[in-house]
């Protein structure tokens, strides 16, 4: 039957363009297995600008160290980076440098490493105990110190002539919430004659902030709040269209934490978005360079490294864009690594603007 | 073999022509990686949630309704499991597929005794089932004491015998018992099968509640995987499982399909994803291919002549 056999050629045709395709893209992005060692690296996701610079820094760190790195997104979900983690492992990772998609997946993670006995260092989200705990244990964590880092907004406000302030806060019950929260209650209790007018746990999105400061615009009259503390940029840039709208932006200022580029814009135009902190993109970097030194047999100098982190305002904004978004960060990777440099007396990294 | 066998070959095998191609492929560019003991194995234990999850939405997808709630149904039968561990220890494995058979009775209830399309039902169901882990959890995951027995099911092998043992049984069960020649009948032609005195809504109730307790099981292995119940585990899963069926040669409009052919969807996904991290691909290529290799393998294997509409 003719119609047969033109549905016969169509499945056959289909079938081999399929594999065809298969083959020759495989074959165009296979990279041949060296003699070089490999780290591969598991984050929450690869499509927010975040994470995108994360890896940027990292992939900068492993050429400067000479080791290949292979980078997995997990999309957001705790059961890929399961698969992500093992894959990583099959692909003959020597060391992992993981970012956990929640706290508590951690130790799940860690075993997976630690049957295939590989070094594991976690990045960004701590896991609730300690390196070098016996049923978990994991070579060292690298993250942000949350607390510093809520306390750096509320004192930059504070110095520019904050005495009311509305808190934006993170989604209630998370450690990064909590922890920068107890930098601002800390700040402005240290502080004479600034009140903390109200506070709410909001959660972590533009539109988040933009209802939340909408709710609290019309709780609070002109003239009874004077800045607004923000758990992260992307809060505080809903705040900023709020505030504007409701033709206040004269009167309220505002500071983040993240270091967003939509952020970073508003505070280099001199707009009342004032302040934000951030920079810990480069702890992944960071993470590969402990693994680097694990793999050639030092141990890191701390097992568990806060980073405090970078603020940038419009005095120093020029500053950070030439150093930090312009040109790989100012860091000589290799003087941070023991190997390469036995005399490093610290890991701290530290983040400023020089 | 003449034109029209090759046809029906196509369409009753092509999720093991799509996994030998997975392989071949992968396995000829990367043997020293890919085609190791230590890999396919690990291939096969990270196939166990998922093939797990998608057999209980085989027995909908056959019986002609399909099941979105699964991914949230997992979250939060994991998010009680974990709560459980501490006092129940490697008992609360039971936990999750009760809570996921009760969350998928009440699925089966409302579409069967309310008369309301399944995809809406569950549809609904995928957001209550996730606000109520959130809810739950308080929004932060359950952690399982680091010590706890309960590791051991997502310790392999465990997860790869769970899911054969699955694969085992609900095959012969569908196979091999009136109660799965009945989820044929109603895939097929319900009315007709009404008709000839099969308790069409009595089934459909059936099939509900055991996508759901495969949905918890999928839950309680995932949670040992994790180290916790997690409030946002899961999220999207219900695509994949859905994918891995289809792959696997049954069709979402009903009547014909098998659980192995299921088992082997999930491999080629699995393997898919793992070849393409072992050849360096990067994640967002990697989702592209999911979908192609989904597309095409309907493509391949979609037997025109046999459907008159395709909607």
């Amino acid at each position: 039957m003719p119609s047969s056999y033109v549905e016969f050629t169509r499945r056959g045709v289909m079938m081999a363009a399929m594999i065809a395709a298969g083959g020759l893209f495989s074959a165009t992005t296979f990279a041949k297995a060296e003699d070089t060692k490999t780290i591969g690296v598991s984050i929450p996701t690869l499509d927010n600008p975040f994470w995108v610079n994360a890896t940027k820094f990292a992939q900068h760190a492993a050429d400067e160290l000479g080791v290949k790195l292979i980078v997995v997104g997990a999309e957001n979900r705790e059961e890929k980076q399961l698969t992500d983690v093992q894959s990583l492992i099959a692909a003959g990772a020597n060391a992992l440098v993981v970012t956990p998609q929640s706290t508590a997946s951690a130790p799940g993670i860690i075993a997976l490493a630690r049957r295939a006995n590989l070094p594991i260092v976690i990045v960004d989200r701590y896991p609730g105990f300690a390196a070098d705990n016996p049923d978990a244990p994991y070579v060292a964590f690298v993250g942000p110190n949350d607390v510093t880092a809520g306390r750096d907004v509320a004192k930059f406000l504070i110095d520019h002539g904050a005495k009311k302030i509305v808190g934006l806060g993170g989604t209630p019950g998370s450690s990064v919430a909590e922890g920068r929260q107890k930098g601002l209650n800390d700040e402005i209790a240290a502080s004479k004659g600034v009140e903390l007018v109200q506070y709410v746990g909001a959660g972590e999105s533009e539109d988040a902030g933009y209802q939340a400061m909408q709710n609290l615009l019309a709780a609070h009259a002109p003239g009874t709040v004077d800045s607004v503390w923000c758990f992260n940029d992307g809060l505080c840039l809903g705040a900023f269209r709020a505030i504007k709208q409701a033709g206040r932006d004269s009167e309220i200022k505002l500071a983040g934490i993240d270091l967003v580029a939509q952020a970073l814009d508003l505070i280099e135009h001199n707009t009342n978005y004032t302040f934000s902190t951030g920079g810990h993109w480069l702890q992944v970097g960071f993470g590969v360079m402990i693994a680097y030194d694990v793999l050639n047999g030092h141990k890191p100098i701390s097992t568990d490294i806060r980073l405090d982190m970078l603020g940038v305002n419009s005095d120093n904004f020029a500053a950070f864009k030439k150093q930090f978004i312009d040109n790989p960060p100012p860091y000589a990777v290799k003087d941070y690594t023991i190997t390469n440099n036995p005399e490093t007396k610290s890991q701290t990294f530290p983040l400023q603007t020089k | 073999m003449s034109v029209t066998g090759v046809g029906r070959f196509l369409s009753r095998y092509i999720a093991y022509i799509a996994l030998a191609a997975v392989i071949v492929v992968f396995g000829s560019l990367s043997p020293d990686r890919f085609l190791t003991a230590g890999n396919l194995g690990i291939v096969l234990q990270n196939t166990a949630v998922l093939c797990v999850v998608a057999i209980g939405i085989t027995f909908i997808i056959i019986g002609g309704s399909i099941d979105l709630s699964v991914g949230s149904v997992m979250a939060f039968s994991g998010a009680v499991t974990a709560s459980m561990v501490p006092s129940m220890g490697v008992w609360a494995f039971v936990i999750g597929p009760l809570v996921g058979s009760v969350l998928g009775a009440i699925n089966g209830g409302i579409f069967v005794f309310g008369r309301i399309p399944s995809f809406v039902v569950t549809l609904g169901m995928l957001s209550i089932a996730r606000g109520c882990t959130v809810i739950f959890t308080g929004g932060a995951p359950v952690p399982i004491p680091l010590t706890s027995d309960y590791y051991i099911f997502g310790t392999p092998p465990l997860p790869f015998i769970i899911a054969a043992i699955a694969v085992v049984v609900m095959g012969a069960l569908l196979h091999f018992t009136t109660y799965g020649r009945y989820i044929f009948a109603i895939g097929g032609d319900e009315e007709k099968s009404r008709i000839l005195g099969i308790p069409v809504d009595a089934v459909k109730f059936a099939m509900f509640t055991v996508s759901g307790m495969f949905a918890g099981i999928g839950g309680g292995i995932l949670t040992s995987q994790l180290g916790s119940g997690s409030p946002t585990v899961g999220s999207g899963f219900e695509l994949m499982a859905i994918s891995a069926v289809v792959i696997g040669g049954t069709p979402l409009t009903g009547g014909t399909g098998s659980i192995v052919g299921t088992a082997v969807g999930s491999l080629v996904i699995m393997a898919l994803a793992n070849g393409l991290i072992i050849m360096g691909v990067p994640t967002n290529v990697q989702t592209v291919l999911t979908g192609i290799v989904l597309i095409g393998a309907v493509m391949i294997s979609i037997r025109r002549g046999k459907l008159k509409i395709i909607k």
